[in-house]
């Protein structure tokens, strides 16, 4: 997609943002007079920037205008993506641990490292110094899941 | 001011702080040298960390990632001709071809002398300049801390590369976001949907953890490894000796990392690149730069490294961080419940102080650190993104956890990370809307408390002498990045015709 149509696509987006900025102030009690003047105040310099953003990106010929690339290696990217989203999920039942280590090893291999032995090794290295140095040694807590005791 | 400095400077030599100076600066150095990963990232995923920590030893740890991971970006620049951090991206021009001439340990002397020597000279510049610029924030009310706070946003969308307009979207989308939850004046609570997650409203540390480092290892996804292997093997690195000749060229590029710092807009990578143009430009053979002339390194180290104590300048005093860095770490002083301004250096001159004194130790610690081990760094800075990015992914998993122990604010920072991803690459600027969403309640409450002083008339915000001031400084923030802009299509406008008649 070329950045001008992007612009244009942004410019509208923040007419609507802006919009239902403003309908939602509608809502706001007397008391919080100053929460809705500050959020029309908001609502109104959006606007404005979207209103120059599509004049601008109006006035300007597409045809010299960059493209956007927006994924690179669309493979990798969705795999990172749906990796961080499957062990966000599975921190919540199996808690920190397992789910680190299954993530480490398996995005691992993903995104193209092919020793499996040295994988699963640099990864319960890896685990293992994170594990004492941030929970054991600074005390930051870490997610413990519906299964508690597993970490 | 000295009875301060010496509670702080006792504060200091406790084994805690050294060893949060120590283990930020060696954290910084290799951030910086791995290309790919910025001090803005480790900075945004250590504030969680230094939560619990001595507000002494959060900072310090802080800081020390802030002027190692500066430095850090010389080394792969010097032996991998990859630079760690574009802030060295000039250090490479002459810095490369020592390595290539088998002087990479000449090299790396000159660039650690050098950092080394620009950040004790920024760091003395912040001690002095601090105290005084936060006297003069004393005078500030309400309608100056508004303007105070949209200063801070034009500061960092003149930073923005493409579009200016995209930049001011950036950090009112920030502002926006801040908005939601609770009203800091009356308490009401706006655009939460119903979650009650959400009622303390956006919680800004998952949000910065998730645009800086989320959005970036998507960002290196598409790249296995950025670098292959060093140009030099580390055994065979010899140690050289710093050439005769260079201080004048180190001093003149740390004060002008200095001054570049303090301005909000500029950073490392502008203040390296004047530097080297400076010192080529004034040189008596020019001719030399770019093909393996120490002064080069030099001259662009000792500015990216100058600039780590200007740009806290700004930061501490007025709460305007002047890079992406400052931003991130003005997250870590709020989140310790130091609020930028005059009682830094009051009320809380103790901690400031220590903070700033540290600074002068991470130096100290880069120093020996690069001297004596900088090709162990650069080996560090070759391994493979398959690895990098799972573990970059669970550190911001443990950062964004941490503040509430809430894994509703994970799910946050992946939302972030992944639509901070997509609005980067559509020209959006992530720092500015981490600005924002850090600002957004500074300006709230300073905007609300100056209508209600005025009875609502706007006038307030022109009418005092200190705002008049603010905006002249506004605008001057603004209108160079127009001005570029117009500039900028006029070349474009003027390279059509060209072409067309050339074409004709």
């Amino acid at each position: 997609m070329k950045e001008i149509n992007v612009n244009r696509i942004s410019a509208l987006l923040g007419f609507i943002l802006s919009g239902s900025m403003l309908l939602g102030t509608r809502k706001f009690p007397a008391r919080a007079l100053s929460a809705k003047r500050y959020v029309v105040f908001l609502a109104i310099s959006l606007a404005v920037l979207s209103l120059v953003l599509l004049l601008s990106s109006l006035r300007t010929s597409t045809e010299k205008e960059r493209k956007i690339e927006w994924i690179a290696d669309p493979i990798h990217f969705f795999e990172t993506v749906a990796g961080v989203v499957v062990y966000f999920i599975l921190l919540q039942y199996l808690g920190f641990l397992i789910p680190s280590f299954l993530f480490l090893v398996v995005m691992g291999w993903l995104l193209g490292y092919r020793k499996p032995v040295k994988l699963i090794l640099i990864s319960l290295a890896l685990l293992a110094s994170i594990y004492i140095v941030f929970v054991r040694f600074l005390a930051v807590p870490v997610p413990t899941g519906v299964l508690g005791g597993l970490m | 001011m000295s009875t301060m400095l010496l509670s702080a400077f006792h504060s200091l030599i406790s084994p805690s702080v050294l060893l949060a100076v120590l283990t930020g600066t060696i954290g910084g150095i290799i951030i910086g040298a791995i290309p790919g990963l910025t001090a803005t990232m480790a900075v945004a995923l250590l504030i969680p960390v230094t939560f619990g920590m001595n507000p002494v030893v959060g900072l310090a740890l802080m800081g020390g990632v802030y002027s190692g991971g500066m430095y850090g970006g010389a080394i792969s620049s010097i032996l991998l001709s990859t630079p760690g951090t574009p802030a060295a991206a000039a250090t490479a021009f002459d810095g490369y071809p020592l390595t290539r001439q088998g002087r990479g340990g000449l090299a790396i002397t000159v660039a650690t002398v050098a950092s080394f020597w620009g950040g004790i000279i920024s760091t003395f510049a912040l001690l002095l300049l601090a105290p005084l610029l936060a006297k003069f924030a004393l005078k500030f009310g309400p309608p100056e801390y508004f303007l105070l706070a949209i200063m801070g946003l034009a500061s960092i969308v003149t930073l923005t590369s493409g579009n200016l307009i995209k930049g001011l979207i950036s950090g009112l989308l920030g502002l926006i976001i801040a908005t939601i939850g609770m009203d800091p004046i009356t308490g009401y609570i706006r655009f939460t949907w119903g979650i009650v997650d959400l009622y303390e409203g956006v919680s800004f540390m998952p949000a910065l953890i998730g645009l800086f480092s989320i959005s970036q290892i998507l960002q290196l996804t598409s790249e296995s490894q950025i670098v292959q292997e060093l140009a030099i093997a580390p055994k065979r690195l010899k140690r050289e000796k710093l050439p005769k000749g260079l201080a004048p060229t180190i001093t003149r590029g740390g004060l002008l990392g200095t001054i570049v710092g303090i301005l909000p807009g500029a950073g490392a990578t502008i203040a390296a690149f004047i530097s080297y143009n400076f010192a080529k430009q004034i040189s008596k053979h020019p001719e030399k730069f770019g093909k393996g002339n120490p002064e080069g390194v030099a001259a662009t180290e000792s500015a990216n490294n100058g600039v780590v104590g200007g740009s806290l300048v700004p930061l501490l005093t007025l709460g305007i961080p002047g890079n992406s860095v400052a931003a991130a770490l003005m997250g870590g002083l709020m989140i310790q419940g130091l609020i930028p301004g005059p009682e830094l250096f009051t009320k809380h001159g103790a901690i400031t102080y220590a903070f700033i004194l540290s600074l002068f130790l991470a130096n100290i610690f880069f120093l020996i650190l690069g001297l004596y081990f900088a090709p162990m760094f650069a080996k560090v800075a070759t391994v493979s993104n398959a690895i990098l990015i799972p573990a970059i992914a669970i550190l911001s998993v443990i950062g964004s956890y941490a503040i509430n122990n809430s894994l509703f604010d994970v799910g946050l920072m992946l939302f972030f990370g992944i639509t901070g991803y997509f609005l980067h690459k559509a020209g959006f600027s992530l720092g500015a809307i981490v600005l924002g969403l850090i600002l957004g309640p500074i300006a709230e409450l300073g905007f609300g408390q100056s209508l209600i002083i005025s009875n609502g008339s706007p006038w307030i915000f022109f009418s005092r002498p200190i705002s008049i001031v603010l905006w002249i400084l506004i605008i001057l923030l603004i209108l160079p990045a127009f001005k570029g802009g117009i500039m900028k299509k006029m070349r474009a406008k003027e390279g059509e015709s060209d072409s067309d008649a050339a074409g004709e």
